[in-house]
């Protein structure tokens, strides 16, 4: 089962927060040396057909007009969806099935009225931190819809996981056991 | 506290703005009309007004938000049918994003 980790190590209150946060996952920082993690990025209410520049306008486009300067506080949440070595083999070791369960986790925020970000990571040297593949997603705090902050704890992530694995066992079943999954849906 | 929330709304500050005489006229019609005091109508008046610009401005927000998503099927399309980036198609499509993106810039300025 792929396990949901809430980034806990900074609060991303800063002005820069948004940046610096989307420019990590997509691998685009200034002297960027892990730049061969990234497989492919990708989000929903934000424009990923051109570069992450424009996703980072977005965000604080948004964050600008609900008054995100005034209000202060949380900017940004970053959560990491990490597949286990097997999930990765069911799934035929295939970075498009990775990213179409990656788009469903963001259609999933984004229903809420949250813009995301995502990046599918394969971690391969021997580092600290995340390893195998995982997504990572750099969610709105500000919702789009509403002008409200988002408040997540342990049980709304815990919530969120049994979502993204569920996504994840019906990709499966969809591309490997087509038949089972139409009576199943039917 | 009665005090406190008193001398919140208490309207000891005073603003002076120029106009034409012939505004004037039309200010003080309009306040007569509904039946306030100058101060009262015009301050009223751009009070609302700021609101009306924000409540527009995040309508619009909302919208441009969900146009993104539009734009990203398109490209997905473009670019499952093999369209080139030297097509008319895609050249509107990036024209349309251009216009858009720079909506986007207005908003963060």
């Amino acid at each position: 089962m792929g396990m949901l980790m809430q980034m806990r190590k900074g609060n991303y209150t800063n002005k820069d927060a948004v940046e610096n946060g989307i420019r990590y996952i997509t691998r685009t920082r200034e002297n960027e040396w892990r730049g061969e993690e990234l497989i492919k990025w990708g989000g929903a209410g934000i424009g990923y057909y051109t570069s992450p520049e424009l996703a980072i306008l977005q965000f604080c486009g948004v964050q600008k007009v609900n008054g995100i300067e005034a209000r202060g506080g949380r900017r940004l949440f970053h959560e990491v969806f990490n597949l286990r070595d097997v999930e990765f083999e069911q799934l035929g070791s295939n970075y498009d099935y990775v990213y179409q369960i990656a788009m469903r986790c963001a259609g999933y925020y984004f229903y809420m009225g949250h813009q995301v970000v995502f990046a599918i990571h394969h971690a391969r040297s021997d580092q600290k931190g995340n390893r195998g593949v995982h997504i990572h997603f750099v969610v709105n705090a500000i919702n789009f819809l509403t002008g409200a902050k988002w408040h997540t704890g342990m049980r709304q992530s815990f919530g969120r996981e049994q979502i993204f694995n569920q996504f994840m066992r019906d990709l499966v079943e969809e591309k490997f056991n087509p038949l089972e999954f139409c009576f199943s849906v039917n | 506290m009665n005090r406190m929330n008193q001398s919140e709304n208490c309207r000891d500050v005073t603003m002076t703005i120029r106009i034409t005489s012939k505004e004037r006229e039309q200010i003080k019609k309009q306040a007569e009309k509904e039946g306030k005091t100058v101060s009262t109508y015009v301050a009223g008046t751009a009070l609302a007004g700021l609101e009306r610009n924000s409540s527009r401005i995040k309508k619009s927000l909302v919208q441009m938000v969900n146009n993104q998503e539009t734009f990203n099927r398109l490209f997905e399309k473009v670019s499952e049918m093999g369209i080139s980036d030297s097509d008319e198609v895609y050249l509107k499509l990036v024209e349309l994003t251009e216009g858009e993106n720079r909506l986007w810039e207005c908003l963060c300025r």
